[in-house]
């Protein structure tokens, strides 16, 4: 399995009938195409080739059949260091994993034409659940469900599988799994292990010498604090815990939060506390400090919000 | 669009599942979120991917939860959703504009940028309203009561929150769902009943999505328990979904 968290070792992937591939985001796609142009390696990019929730496209380098597959390895684990400095710095939410399948038009008919007649031993399509998830997305969508008992989840699960791309013809990907039994959502182990189980007992084997890949790719499962910030309020947010003192707060650390709060308001945009607690314990904020900074956000929040409604 | 008493009736009847009361707000924001929050900010995008979830985990199984509007949250949207579809079209064509500064100077400084595929041309605004229509579609009406109308007026009369400021809407609202809520409590209803609501002026305690202190002896009555929510995402987390 390939892993596209950008701290990831990049892996040449090697499925489907077009040649090796490995896939990056597009802050590592500058350094890495350069060290291959050094390195005599011949590829070309397809820049768009997904799209991930919360998260920027993700391209893929394709390298063509016959390629040297170790010497492509060899350049990719030799730039690891170098391609993490490149990934988001930002801070991460816990992530899961995607499914994407892509492929040429005809490959992806031919895909399309064995998900409606080939049965897969333990997955059970479920036309049921289709009829009413199509009503959900957009005209002409198309819309799979494949149900099964997942033994190393050991509840039967229900994967959602649509189209998207232009015509919707170009791409599958894995929109939903959702739990047959029980009120409890899967964790986010019990998701993976769901996708993983689906690629190799059943997606896997269906695209078996067609000319499609396999995009296994992990996305957060929520935006992390940063992305629900402005552009001001993040910057304020990194400068004030760039320049606090972590053990006792200096009275220019609280101006500085102060700040970070009035440019939250001013923006309108409410910040989930708890995500802005894990945030802070990253930072190494202890848990006395960030039970502080918290209550000084609420009910600085609070009262900003009580003079904009008296003004009014 | 049934009365109250019925649909009471058909939850009480019917499979336990949870149920959850949207404000018109939360299915417009669907579409809404491509517009600008103030100039220079555009809004946040969080509201999409708990809808898509929920109505995933619906099609699955129906009877994992019910979405409750009134008949005020159905006309509100049939009223509003062409005038936001249009504001996120010209909120793309911004967007395309601002974007297309940075390459005619690209373009005089011989730099070469990836190419750019104007967002305005894609489906998404469209795909966005399907999102919002089917969280509407997917939702049970509540039928607009007499007396649950005069209680808003009251409200308004006295000032009173949510009509504090004079308007009657949220009010016809916030009255509905805690009738029915009663009721179902009344019918021995054990299940959770939600209500959600991005409106922070007039629900929430200043800026944190919590009920305002002034409407949490009406839903923490014992006759009625329903809980407040500032979000769908926060309500899905807390029913589990």
């Amino acid at each position: 399995m390939t892993n596209f968290t950008t701290e990831a070792r990049l892996t040449i992937s090697t499925d489907g009938t077009s040649g090796p591939y490995v896939m990056v985001t597009p802050e590592q796609l500058g350094l890495l195409t350069s060290v291959l142009r050094a390195q005599g390696l011949p590829f070309h990019i397809d820049e768009d080739a997904v799209l991930l929730s919360w998260t920027p496209a993700l391209a893929v380098i394709n390298f063509g059949p016959g390629a040297d597959v170790a010497k492509v390895q060899q350049v990719l684990d030799g730039i690891t260091d170098d391609l993490e400095g490149k990934g988001n710095r930002r801070h991460r939410s816990p992530s899961q994993k995607e499914l994407i399948v892509r492929g040429d038009t005809r490959s992806m008919q031919q895909l399309r034409r064995r998900l409606d007649e080939e049965v897969k031993a333990d997955w059970t399509r479920r036309t049921d659940v289709e009829e009413r998830f199509r009503k959900t997305l957009p005209q002409r969508t198309s819309a799979y469900c494949f149900s099964k008992r997942v033994p190393t989840v050991g509840r039967p699960v229900a994967v959602l599988l649509r189209g998207r791309g232009p015509q919707d013809g170009e791409e599958l990907y894995l929109s939903g799994v959702i739990p047959l039994e029980g009120r409890e959502p899967l964790d986010a182990d019990q998701h993976d292990q769901v996708v993983t189980d689906f690629r190799e007992t059943f997606i896997g084997p269906l695209a078996s010498g067609l000319n499609v890949r396999l995009l296994d790719c992990c996305s957060p499962i929520q935006p992390s604090l940063e992305e629900t910030l402005s552009l001001e309020a993040r910057n304020r947010l990194q400068s004030f815990s760039a320049a606090a003192n972590k053990s006792l707060l200096h009275p220019l650390d609280l101006r500085r939060w102060d700040s970070f709060i009035a440019q939250t308001h001013f923006d309108d945009r409410v910040v989930d506390t708890v995500l802005l607690g894990e945030w802070l314990a990253e930072e190494g904020f202890p848990q006395e400090l960030r039970d502080q900074l918290i209550s000084q956000y609420e009910s600085g929040h609070r009262l900003l919000s009580v003079y904009d409604e008296d003004r009014r | 669009m049934p009365p109250i008493a019925t649909v009471v009736g058909q939850l009480n009847a019917g499979p336990p599942k949870p149920v959850i009361c949207l404000d018109t707000c939360d299915i417009l924001e669907l579409v809404q979120c491509l517009d600008w929050e103030k100039p220079g900010t555009p809004r946040s995008v969080t509201s999409i991917q708990p809808a898509r979830h929920l109505l995933s985990t619906l099609a699955v199984d129906p009877d994992r939860a019910q979405i409750v509007i009134t008949e005020l949250v159905y006309r509100e949207w049939t009223q509003n959703i062409a005038g936001i579809r249009k504001k996120a079209r010209d909120f793309l064509l911004k967007v395309d504009d601002l974007v297309s500064q940075p390459y005619q100077a690209a373009g005089f400084a011989g730099t070469v940028l990836p190419v750019y595929v104007p967002l305005s041309t894609s489906t998404l605004v469209d795909d966005l309203a399907t999102l919002s229509t089917a969280l509407l579609n997917q939702a049970t009406q509540l039928n607009f009561e007499p007396i649950q109308i005069q209680l808003a007026l009251d409200r308004v009369m006295n000032k009173r929150r949510p009509s504090h400021d004079g308007h009657i809407k949220d009010s016809i609202n916030f009255e509905h769902y805690l009738e029915f809520t009663r009721l179902l409590r009344a019918g021995g209803f054990a299940e959770e009943v939600v209500f959600v609501s991005k409106n922070r002026k007039d629900y929430w305690d200043g800026g944190i999505a919590r009920i305002h202190p002034d409407l949490q002896p009406e839903i923490n009555d014992p006759a009625v328990q329903l809980r407040f929510f500032g979000s769908l995402n926060a309500a899905l987390g807390y029913l589990h979904i």
